[in-house]
């Protein structure tokens, strides 16, 4: 840079003024400095907390770091590759969940998942599938060195790894009860794969979301749970039934033979009672047979003749009498 | 004549570190190069580290020694129980062979263009010689389902001979022949990311879906009704058990009360026969007269007698 002098215009200035002897004695220590700063800038760099980075020189492999402030050597001969490994990543497969809000919005309708959700499970089903998939780096080399494109193979491999797993279930498992199972088999499933491929990548949980049969055939789906509800009620209704009757029978039984043993109680304690009555009477009246016969009889007789309204006494030797009497209805009547 | 000294030994500098940086190179530890002469491959560097070329006549090629991507499109494919179906295959390759890689392909598109080629159609021949349930299911595993009447009505008893996994190894086995080690690359894995019905058939199997739901629901409905009128006539023949049960009971408690009743009685009565039968008649006579009653009695009998005659018998 050419030094104006403080009283010169520019325009006036011509290369034979310019005091080159002064300039020259600036030149070295300038270029120096340039060095120093340029060389101090880019010989040193910092690791976050949460990450690693992995230095080259000349491309070579030579050690992987951690966080915190490090140097180098610059000018292209170390080269510093970071890596963010305690990051957990998130990876979402049949919906994507929109950032920009405050809160993830879930959008199951996201336009390229359609093929990505819709699976076809053993039983030649359809199932539209959500899941997702969180990692972690776990050695920074083999995710630098040996895989180009990590994301994408993650990716691939969980979609083809979930196919697998849903292609070899059927809808009820898929939709419900093997949940928890597919889950586990395509984390373990999803990392051997990724460790054939040396990835570098550990996988942490697989989460299905929701599962669901396709729009157009819910309906189908939702009356089968409606029939199964349907029928259990019926069922459960009959045995309602059932047990509000049976029981009320049971004790209208136990009545029944409650009733007959104190029938039997009585009629026992009765006829008891009436023999004794009938013994005690009979002592007496061998005392004094005679008389008590008389007296029974004629007791007897005093009670039963006023009842009668009509009495005849017929003298046995009366002959013919009979006919006259009448012995009908209207006789009796009268 | 100083001045020309140091134009001279900048101009030299400068040329000399323009020859350093063209002859000077690094192949990085995820690279590998192949160093041309005048377009003719010389030599290929595999390892990483700090090398020396002849600046300008050579010139570098680099290509990745990592796993590559390799991303098929889904193709209309007919299986050999003539389902028509759209598989989407996916595959990591490598370049083993720089050299060969370079002088049969050259750039890694062209390398992606011959696994279009060797993958797809490696695809289509082998999944057309299997059915859907083949290609679909991967072991032989019982489908579960949560009732008896699903699983009776979804799972029809296939076997599956081969399965995904076998017929993936089938199809990265064909390419690898079709690749035969001509292009130095390797075929890493191959993988079926996507199979299902093509687009057309899809509302035909949601019919399917639909109509066999359905079914299922009407005869869970139809169960039910069943099972409630096994319900309600088991319970009324119940019922019928327990009241005969309870009358039946209840009769023999009765009837032993009365025979019980009748041995007491006889008991009592058989050491007095003729004075029971006497008080007894007189206790008839007591309750079945009444004023209907029509009493005729002739002077005979024991009550008149003192009617007609006071004198002792």
């Amino acid at each position: 840079m050419p030094d104006y002098g403080p009283y010169r215009r520019p325009q006036e200035i011509r290369f034979q003024d310019i005091p080159w002897g002064s300039i020259k004695r600036f030149i070295p220590p300038l270029l120096i400095i340039i060095f120093v700063i340029v060389t101090g800038y880019t010989a040193f760099y910092t690791v976050k907390a949460n990450e690693e980075a992995v230095v080259l020189r000349f491309g070579r492999y030579t050690e992987t770091v951690g966080p915190g402030l490090h140097t180098k050597i610059p000018y292209g001969i170390d080269k510093v590759l970071k890596g963010e490994v305690k990051r957990i990543y998130n990876e979402e497969f049949g919906f994507r969940t929109d950032q920009r809000g405050f809160s993830g919005m879930i959008d199951y309708r996201y336009p390229d998942v359609k093929a990505e959700k819709l699976m076809l499970t053993g039983d030649l089903n359809c199932a539209e599938v959500h899941w997702v998939i969180r990692y972690k780096i776990k050695a920074l080399e083999d995710y630098f060195f040996n895989v180009r494109d990590v994301r994408e193979t993650i990716r691939g491999v969980s979609q083809a790894v979930m196919r697998t797993l849903v292609g070899d279930r059927s809808i009820d498992e898929v939709l419900t009860i093997g949940r928890t199972e597919i889950e586990q088999k395509a984390r373990e499933d999803i990392q051997k794969i990724l460790d054939s491929y040396r990835c570098g990548i550990d996988i942490q949980t697989v989460l299905l979301k929701a599962v669901d049969p396709p729009e157009p055939v819910k309906d189908a789906f939702n009356a089968v749970n409606q029939a199964i509800q349907i029928r259990d009620k019926i069922i459960n209704d009959a045995e309602g039934q059932k047990n509000k009757i049976l029981p009320a029978a049971e004790g209208k039984k136990e009545q029944v033979i409650k009733e007959a043993e104190g029938y039997r109680i009585r009629r026992v304690n009765e006829a008891t009672g009436d023999i004794r009555a009938f013994l005690a009477i009979y002592e007496e009246y061998k005392k004094a047979e005679d008389v008590t016969r008389r007296r029974l009889f004629l007791e007897t007789m005093s009670k039963i003749i006023p009842k009668c309204e009509k009495l005849y006494i017929i003298d046995k030797d009366l002959k013919g009498f009979l006919p006259i009497l009448g012995l009908n209805d209207e006789g009796v009547k009268k | 004549m100083k001045k020309t000294i140091i134009i001279i030994t900048i101009i030299t500098v400068v040329v000399a570190l323009i020859c350093l940086k063209g002859s000077l190179y690094i192949v990085d530890v995820r690279l590998q190069a192949v160093i041309t002469q005048f377009g003719k491959p010389v030599r290929t560097i595999s390892e990483p580290g700090l090398y020396v070329k002849v600046p300008f006549i050579q010139e570098i090629r680099y290509f990745d020694k990592r796993l590559l991507d390799w991303n098929g499109e889904t193709s209309d494919i007919l299986t050999r129980d003539k389902e028509n179906i759209g598989v989407g295959t996916w595959a990591r390759w490598k370049i083993t062979d720089p050299l060969k890689f370079y002088t049969s392909l050259g750039t890694e598109a062209r390398g992606q263009g011959v696994l279009d080629e060797v993958i797809e159609s490696a695809v289509k021949n082998v999944v057309s010689a299997f059915t859907l349930k083949e290609v679909l299911r991967n072991t032989n595993r019982k489908l579960e389902y949560t009732t008896k009447e699903l699983e009776e009505a979804e799972g029809k008893k296939v076997f599956i001979k081969m399965g995904r996994d076998k017929i993936i190894e089938e199809i990265r086995k064909m390419a690898l022949r079709a690749l035969e080690g001509r292009y130095g690359i390797e075929l890493v894995d191959v993988r079926i990311k996507y199979i299902n019905y093509v687009e057309a058939v899809i509302p035909k199997i949601y019919d399917r879906m639909r109509s066999e739901r359905i079914r299922i629901a009407n005869k869970y409905e139809s169960e039910g009704r069943k099972e409630e009128a096994e319900i309600l006539g088991s319970m009324k023949r119940e019922l019928e058990r327990i009241e005969s049960e309870g009358y039946r009971i209840a009769e023999e408690i009765k009837g032993q009360a009365d025979a019980e009743a009748v041995k007491i009685y006889a008991e009592a009565y058989e050491k007095a026969p003729e004075f029971y039968s006497f008080t007894k008649t007189l206790e008839t006579f007591e309750s079945t007269f009444n004023k209907q009653t029509q009493l005729i009695l002739t002077t005979d009998g024991d009550y008149f007698r003192y009617l007609k005659s006071f004198q002792k018998e």
